[in-house]
């Protein structure tokens, strides 16, 4: 084999792997995305599975008990679509919506940790975790974004799991 | 009028931007220097514009001129000063504003003296530099102008978002933007070397301003990462959000860049990575700009804006198809065919880094569009978090450690094998040493193990290159002593030093993160005052709880003893700020770092009598690696940056001129350094109060021994009292809860005294009349003494008054009350004692 | 828009203007500062002030446009690259 060959074959062996490493790693522990319609939608099939659910919080249902601790809300259906949430007029505005909406599907989160900082009315959550047999969710991530306050480059407050 | 005056200057700039780029071009086209004087003069006059109209901005928010709306959405007529400068920032606006601004200049600075290896590739540059200008200057003006002015004033702006109140967020973004506009110079001068034909030399024409770019990048990754460290309060520093990765793949391919301009320079070769690498660093740079100001990647995780979006991916798009077109044109002159060298060479090891660094790019970018992409083949949207990002990233994290261990031992490819015996030992010796010591230490996962391995190997590799070289400097003819043959070999060959430096750096950070990402433990702990608590090797006292009200915020805050194996370690204080104004709180953990491990505390709640609180407990191992690594790797980068006298031979005027500007480099430099340092080092997060020599016992540890002198005249001694129960109330005169809780002990005093349970009173900073008056007020009966010189109430480490200690027959402390103790508390601990 | 405004920012383009103008302001003849200043130069120096710094930029410099090397104000074709200059500085 000539030095070139070699170092193309190398190369494609390192890409083989990288690839290798981001397909199973996808299979195993990614989080099915979906907003609340769409978990409803799963039916029996959610039950089990890792999921990455999103909503918009609704202030007045967040209950914190500080000595388990273990806080308690209820997140409102928020499209998935970035079109969709365009159309509605922008993020903001859409969590707006949605939490002024009293026909839209809601879930409600069980987190066994304590109450985020960024956890109030119309925060946009991002939760991971699993589907209860009782309806409700049992998150091991809660990720919180504000989105009409901070403009500037916040990541996101993620509680660990 | 300000804001007036601002929207005018940015205006008047983006024409004059437009008009440099197309005077530039002109004068090129009819080799006309008149043009390109005019263009040169165009640029310095873009700079001087943009810069008035960030002087208004900031003039503006000195003023607390809230008709502007970014002013009113960012500032308050209380914030300090300090943060006011900051809140430019703030928001996208201003931080456009300040990213104009930034580019201007550094077009300025390019054009201003150009090297005799860059003239012949500034007209060209400064083409592609103006227009890159013109857009930043376009956006901000008719997309997001932080001049816009609302139709009143509001008496008050809405204030600082209390997360950005930090040392290090008022750096980080700044940082960040002098990474992100450095790299535009590479990138124009890539494309002026493709347009002018003048392929060969570009690379090492930039080297500066590139490794200058690549440093503040990383300064501006490492501040973020020790913001969220020092701030956020989840007990981690890098969370795979779209925000960090923004910055962290053009990091990825600039790092590249500098590797493979290395072996253009040398071997003449990867021409066609250098030029596509400093096209795709440049591109990633608008590519993150654009991804977390827009709704691309995920609604979910981007801002409200969505209008900046098109106009962003259309300029991508533009950048990369022209650079690639041309890159295409050229072909002809960029094929290499020079003989390689085999694989496992020293060339080969930097080839094997390129392709990681890409692939490492590729990965982040998939990851974080993984949504689109599950969607479009699969139907199903899929999320990747941090554990899939963990996942694929560290092996290849870890390859990248190998190669750095590995390369020093390469030479070419005939004489490798020979190389290899001869130098490999230290290599094996630190993998092995390592690994038996972590695992010895308790890092016992095997995935953790191979990590060790192969940092030990690194380490172990790059320690003995600085060996054998400061050796061979001093047993030479000069024979130095080692430390100054350090000295002078940094001095000398910066550039070499420098990258060791980073890659030890490197080394060290990867130590942290393999602690860090792998044995960390989390837990939740509700604890009662006085109460102690373990948590792996230490154990936790709550103690009391405080509130402080501010200007704009109540923060309240809850010490903790804190002890390490039943000695007294230290005193923490983690934290709790509530913004009103904001409805939001900020929880400021309380750290104490050590070699082994961080300790890592957040408040989380606390019950209403203030008597129980709720705590989030992180123990992070060898994270001090991870900061103190990333010290070392910005000195080391810093170090390589640095010009030397030697390289560039001017005559003397000229040298002159050239040593003030590099003193003045060098102090901004260093202040730069500092500030990072500090940054790094948690100065704006809870500090552990200085551990005092003595703390408070933990129950089951001796009662400290004294002998009083009580004020009825007689002497008491604690080991005399052995066999019988003791209560030590310490107290005060002047501290009304002692006042308080003064009754209780009288009656439980009656109560026990009988059963043999002796009650000591022990006054602390207190005077004999007004303890007398205080006895005499309340009837009491048992032994009082004064604590003269303070003493004892040092070897019982009371951190205030009142403080009870109940101590059992064996001498041993039984109970610890911090604050007042009440009837009933001691009824039910005394009684539990005496039966026994 | 208030009257100020407008004033500053006219103001603000006329310097701009000249600014970016003075290289071609040179060549055509117009007002010519920097001969002016020379002269006075020249006068301190006859009335024996003494010029402490000699100035690198004391004649207008000029620069190949294409390859950026530094050319002389009578050359009509630059050494470096052979590229043909007009204009060049009076």
């Amino acid at each position: 084999m000539t030095g070139r060959t070699k170092f193309v074959f190398a190369g494609l062996l390192i890409a083989a792997a990288v690839t290798y490493l981001i397909v199973s790693s996808t299979g195993s522990t990614a989080h099915y995305f979906l907003t609340i319609e769409e978990l409803r939608a799963m039916g029996d099939d959610a039950y089990g599975r890792n999921i990455t659910v999103s909503g918009a919080v609704l202030g007045d249902t967040i209950a914190y008990d500080s000595s388990s601790p273990r806080v308690t809300f209820t997140v409102v259906q928020v499209p998935g679509d970035p079109e969709e949430v365009e159309r509605g007029g922008g993020l903001a505005a859409v969590l707006h919506a949605a939490v002024n909406d009293l026909g839209a599907p809601r879930l409600e989160v069980v987190y066994n940790d304590v109450k985020p900082d960024l956890l109030q009315h119309e925060a946009q959550a991002i939760i991971r975790g699993q589907l209860g047999e009782d309806g409700r969710f049992y998150a091991d991530e809660v990720l919180l974004k504000c989105p009409t306050r901070y403009e500037e480059d916040v990541p996101g407050q993620s509680g660990g799991a | 009028m300000l804001a007036e005056v601002g929207t005018i200057v940015v205006g008047l700039a983006l024409a004059v931007a437009l008009y440099a780029a197309c005077a530039a071009f002109w004068g090129i086209r009819r080799a006309d220097s008149c043009w390109a004087l005019s263009a040169r003069n165009g640029v310095h006059t873009t700079t001087g514009l943009l810069g008035l109209a960030l002087l208004a901005l900031l003039v503006a928010f000195l003023g607390d001129q809230f008709q502007i709306q970014y002013v009113a959405q960012h500032s308050s007529i209380a914030l300090p000063l300090y943060l006011k400068v900051s809140s430019v920032w703030a928001g996208q606006e201003g931080s456009l504003l300040l990213w104009s601004f930034l580019q201007a200049l550094f077009t300025s600075l390019v054009v201003a003296r150009p090297s005799d290896r860059t003239r012949s590739l500034v007209p060209w540059a400064t083409v592609f530099l103006c227009l890159v200008t013109a857009f930043f200057t376009a956006v901000t003006l008719f997309l997001s102008s932080p001049f816009f002015q609302l139709g009143m004033m509001p008496p008050d702006g809405q204030g600082l978002n209390p997360l950005l109140r930090h040392p290090g967020m008022i750096f980080h973004p700044p940082a960040l933007y002098l990474g992100y506009v450095g790299l535009s110079v590479p990138f124009a001068f890539a494309l002026a070397a493709l347009v002018t034909r003048q392929v060969r030399g570009w690379p090492g024409a930039v080297r500066r301003w590139t490794l200058a770019a690549w440093l503040f990048l990383g300064l501006g990754l490492l501040l973020g990462a020790r913001w969220a460290y020092d701030v956020l309060g989840w007990g981690g520093y890098w969370g795979w959000d779209p925000v960090e990765n923004a910055g962290l793949l053009p990091w990825f391919t600039v790092t590249a860049l500098l590797h493979s301009a290395v072996m253009q320079e040398r071997r003449g070769g990867f021409r066609v990575w250098n030029l596509l690498l400093a096209v795709f660093s440049f591109t990633l740079v608008l590519f993150g700009t654009f991804t977390t100001r827009s709704g691309l990647i995920q609604s979910v995780h981007a801002f409200a804006r969505s209008n900046l979006g098109p106009y962003f991916l259309t300029a991508i798009v533009l950048t990369l198809a022209g650079s690639l077109a041309l890159v295409y044109s050229r072909r002809s002159i960029l094929v290499n065919s020079r003989p390689v060298e085999g694989l496992f060479s020293r060339d080969g090891m930097f080839f094997l880094a390129l392709i990681l660094f890409l692939t490492l790019t590729v990965s982040v970018l998939i990851g974080s569009v993984l949504p689109t992409i599950t969607e479009a083949l699969t139907g199903q949207r899929y999320e990747a978090g941090p554990d899939w990002f963990d996942r694929v990233t560290g092996p290849q994290f870890a390859a990248l450690v190998l190669v750095i261990g590995v390369c020093p031992l390469l030479g070419s490819t005939a004489s490798a094998m020979r190389r290899l015996r001869s130098r490999g030992l230290p290599g094996l010796l630190g993998a092995a040493l390592l690994t038996a010591g972590a695992a010895l230490a308790g890092f016992t996962q095997w995935v953790s193990l191979v990590g060790f391995a192969i940092i030990g190997l690194a380490g172990a590799t790059t320690l003995a290159e600085y060996v054998r070289d400061v050796a061979a400097r001093s047993r030479g003819p000069a024979g130095e002593n080692p430390l100054r043959a350090l000295w002078s070999l940094f001095g000398r060959n910066r550039r070499k030093y420098g990258g060791y430096l980073v890659h030890t750096g490197v080394i060290l950070m990867a130590l942290g993160i393999v602690g860090t990402r792998m044995y960390a433990l989390e837990t939740e702990l509700v604890l009662s005052s006085g109460k102690p608590v373990p948590v792996a090797d230490y154990t936790l006292v709550f103690e009391e709880l405080g509130g402080e009200p501010a200007d704009d915020h109540l923060s309240t805050w809850a010490s903790l003893a804190v002890y390490r194996n039943g000695d007294y370690l230290t005193r923490l204080e983690p934290r709790m700020d509530q913004y009103v104004g904001f409805d939001q709180t900020v929880a400021l953990p309380a750290l104490h770092s050590s070699l082994r491990e961080d300790l890592y505390l957040v408040l989380a709640g606390w019950s209403e009598n203030g008597a129980i609180a709720t705590f989030k407990v992180f123990v992070n191992p060898l994270a001090s690696f991870l900061w103190f690594g990333g010290l070392v790797f910005l000195v080391g980068g810093a170090v390589a940056v640095w010009p030397s006298a030697r390289e560039e031979r001017v005559p003397a005027p000229q040298a002159r001129r050239r040593m003030l500007g590099t003193n003045v480099g060098l102090v901004v430099g260093l202040l730069v350094v500092v500030a990072a340092g500090v940054a790094m080092w948690g100065w704006g997060a809870g500090f552990g109060i200085e551990a005092r020599s003595a703390g408070r016992p933990l129950t089951g540890q001796p009662a400290p021994d004294f002998t009083l002198d009580l004020l009825d005249g007689s002497t008491l001694a604690l080991a005399d009292l052995r066999g019988q129960v003791v209560v030590i109330n310490f107290w005060a005169t002047w501290c009304p809860p002692c006042e308080d809780e003064m009754p209780d002990l009288q009656v439980s005093w009656s109560e026990y005294q009988a059963e043999g349970v002796v009650f000591v009173g022990i006054a602390f900073d207190d005077e004999e009349a007004a303890v007398q008056k205080m006895i005499s007020r309340f009837g009491l009966t048992y032994p009082m003494a004064l604590d003269v010189g303070g003493n004892i109430s040092a070897a019982y480490g009371i951190t205030g008054v009142p403080e009870t200690f109940v101590v059992d027959a064996q001498g041993n402390v039984a109970h610890v009350h911090i604050g007042p103790v009440s009837v009933q508390e001691l009824r039910d601990e005394l009684e539990s004692l005496l039966e026994e | 828009m208030g009257v100020g405004s407008v004033l500053v920012g006219i103001a603000m383009a006329l310097i701009a203007g000249a600014y970016l103008a003075r290289p071609f302001r040179v060549v055509r003849g117009g007002t010519d500062w920097d001969q002016a200043i020379e002269t006075w130069v020249a006068q301190a120096h006859a009335e024996g002030a003494a010029p402490t710094v000699v100035e690198e930029d004391t004649e207008p410099v000029s620069f190949c446009p294409q390859c950026g090397r530094r050319v002389g104000p009578d050359d009509r074709f630059c050494a470096g690259c052979g590229t043909p200059l007009r204009g060049g500085a009076a």
